[in-house]
């Protein structure tokens, strides 16, 4: 079943055309990774999806409702999240306080009357747990290593517990027991919800995608299972740089 | 929300702003009558910087026109009893809501834009309140102001009477409504709303792809906070008895951004403290030299070189971690 639908969406930055009439289809339930070359315009892309940049042309539906000009707290609100490839948390609060006002947000819209303050406590411990920053309550973001203001980006990704969770580059900084840990995760995510990835970590790509579409220049090359992407002609030209 | 999400944490730090709050009651009866006058006067200034720091301090919009939040209280107050013959208690909410039904209107239009022309935008509007109040001189008196008779500051309940031109009771009351506003500011800080504008501050398009929108937050941020402007319009025209443009000028949106500044943003005691220590810094400095605005002036530039963050700001960073 179709989840969130592009039609011809485009982003065009001056004459650079970043994305390019893309017509893209998200299923309910799968994990999907988006690969290709650096300035392919997978984030820009994404971007457009969860609400962060506007396109230049096109429409986007989630379940076949036109989001298009829905904005990007809406969408959030729709169960979209999205955790960005530059690190965004806030950087002078601590773990804790980031997480948490993620967690407030998720609990005022479900439940708007019933978020008490032990609720929010210990949703917030929980999602700390989860990703393995529980040490780190009280640490400012900004003081915490690359790999763990990853994590933290994660977190707050999770703690909104959406349907369509969207994932920049989730990997970038990880160590090598953390890229484990964070395949676990994501598998467990995605027992009730649907994932995007962006990663240009072509074992996790293999290991978790359902299914890959990958970008080049604006335009979708190719689409398909991780077997027929690894064995396709155009995307080891790409991927290569050779004609 | 529920009801208990309301309720303030009784945490050491409430408590401190509890013994704040007593200590400030207890200068009454130190202070010298000249000293508890200027408190007084001061109590009444630091509700509006109280205020001003819910937006600038910890939702981190900086607006340059805050006195027309100021003068709408003072005037919706001060006009109401000049002309219209209102006692006390119904005045001094027709400031309030003036003051709220100015912010909103204002507010809605100025958060369509961001950064340095937001602080053009509500600056150009306190301009034209600052304006208006002068065009209609003849039922505000202008520049020259208007005095605001004893007859009308006076609470009468039963047999009772306060008369609030008297000092005590003019402390007292300015006393009274500072504590609560500070302790209103308290639990806004740490309720869910005041975590949502922290966010703002520090990263907005975060926020919002948390889920919070931007706009709303910062509007609930600019009204309460033109509110809080309002009370202390109102309470200051009641207890001075006294309404004048003045008030309404550019200086007066200035003052309450270096008595932030000056007592740190985003602390929720910074305005006390930075509303007194400017209050008395000019005060003694003018007795010194008529040149004295120059030296407030080297004053406040050091202070923001020892103490970028203000009074109370740099006091969290050593001593006070996690100080609302
Ligand atoms: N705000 C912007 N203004 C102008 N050009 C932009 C902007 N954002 C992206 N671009 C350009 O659009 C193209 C696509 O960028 P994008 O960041 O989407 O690529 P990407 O596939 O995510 O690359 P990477 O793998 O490096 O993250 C690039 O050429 C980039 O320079
Ligand atoms: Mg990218």
């Amino acid at each position: 079943m179709s989840l969130l639908q592009t039609q011809n969406l485009s982003c065009h930055f001056g004459g650079i055309k970043a994305v390019d009439a893309v017509n893209f289809t998200l299923n309910a339930g799968e994990i999907r990774a988006i690969i290709g070359p650096n300035g392919a315009g997978k984030s820009t892309f994404v971007s457009m999806l969860c609400g962060r940049q506007r396109p230049t042309d096109g429409r986007i539906l989630l379940k076949s409702t036109d989001i298009t000009d829905v904005s990007a707290d809406k969408r959030t609100a729709l169960g979209i999240a999205y955790t960005f490839q530059i690190t965004s948390v806030f950087s002078q609060l601590n773990c804790y306080d980031n997480v948490e006002l993620a967690v407030q947000g998720r609990l005022m819209r479900q439940s708007g009357s019933r978020m008490t303050r032990q609720r929010l406590r210990e949703e917030t411990c929980h999602q700390l747990e989860r990703v393995g920053l529980a040490d780190y309550e009280a640490t400012l973001a900004t003081h915490l290593s690359y790999g763990h203001q990853r994590l933290l980006e994660l977190a707050m990704g999770l703690s909104l517990d959406p349907e369509i969770l969207m994932l920049d580059e989730p990997t970038q900084g990880f160590a090598e027991s953390e890229i484990d840990q964070f395949g676990i995760l994501i598998k467990q995510i995605a027992e009730d919800a649907t994932v995007l990835l962006i990663e240009h970590n072509m074992n996790v790509v293999m290991s978790l995608a359902d299914s890959i579409t990958v970008l080049d220049q604006g335009r979708i090359l190719a689409e398909g299972t991780p077997q027929d992407i690894a064995s396709n002609a155009a995307v080891q030209t790409a991927y290569l740089g050779t004609d | 929300m529920t009801l208990s999400a309301l309720m303030p944490v009784l945490d050491r730090y409430f408590w401190l702003h509890i013994a704040v709050i007593a200590a400030l009651l207890s200068l009454l009866f130190v202070l010298p009558e000249y000293h508890s006058g200027i408190m007084a006067r001061v109590m009444v200034l630091v509700v509006y910087a109280l205020g001003y720091n819910l937006l600038f301090g910890y939702t981190g919009l900086l607006s340059l026109g805050h006195a027309l939040y100021f003068s709408a209280g003072m005037y919706g107050a001060g006009l109401a009893i000049r002309w219209l013959d209102w006692s006390l208690f119904p005045a001094f909410f027709s400031g309030i809501v003036a003051a709220t039904l100015v912010a909103l209107v204002i507010g809605s239009l100025a958060l369509r834009t961001i950064g340095v022309a937001f602080m053009i935008v509500t600056m150009m509007f306190a301009q034209t309140g600052y304006l208006l109040i002068l065009y209609f001189n003849e039922y505000t008196r202008g520049d020259e102001g208007f005095v605001i008779g004893q007859a009308a500051r006076l609470i009468e309940w039963g047999s009772i009477t306060v008369d609030l031109s008297a000092p005590d009771n003019r402390y007292l009351a300015a006393w009274l409504v500072l504590s609560l506003c500070l302790l209103v500011k308290l639990i806004l800080v740490r309720s869910p709303t005041g975590r949502v504008w922290i966010g703002l501050r520090e990263n907005e398009e975060r926020a919002r792809l948390l889920g919070f929108n931007p706009y709303r937050y910062k509007l609930s941020a600019f009204v309460i906070s033109g509110i809080y402007a309002g009370i202390a319009g109102a309470l200051y025209a009641i207890l001075f008895g006294y309404a004048g443009a003045t008030f309404a000028s550019i200086q007066y949106s200035i003052l309450p951004l270096l008595w932030v500044l000056l007592g740190g943003a985003g602390v929720v005691l910074g305005p006390v403290f930075g509303t007194v220590v400017m209050f008395y810094l000019v005060d003694y400095l003018s007795e010194q030299t008529s040149a004295y605005m120059l030296f407030v002036g080297v004053v406040l530039v050091v202070l923001v070189l020892v103490a970028p963050r203000g009074i109370l700001g740099s006091l969290r960073r050593r001593l006070l971690h996690g100080l609302p």
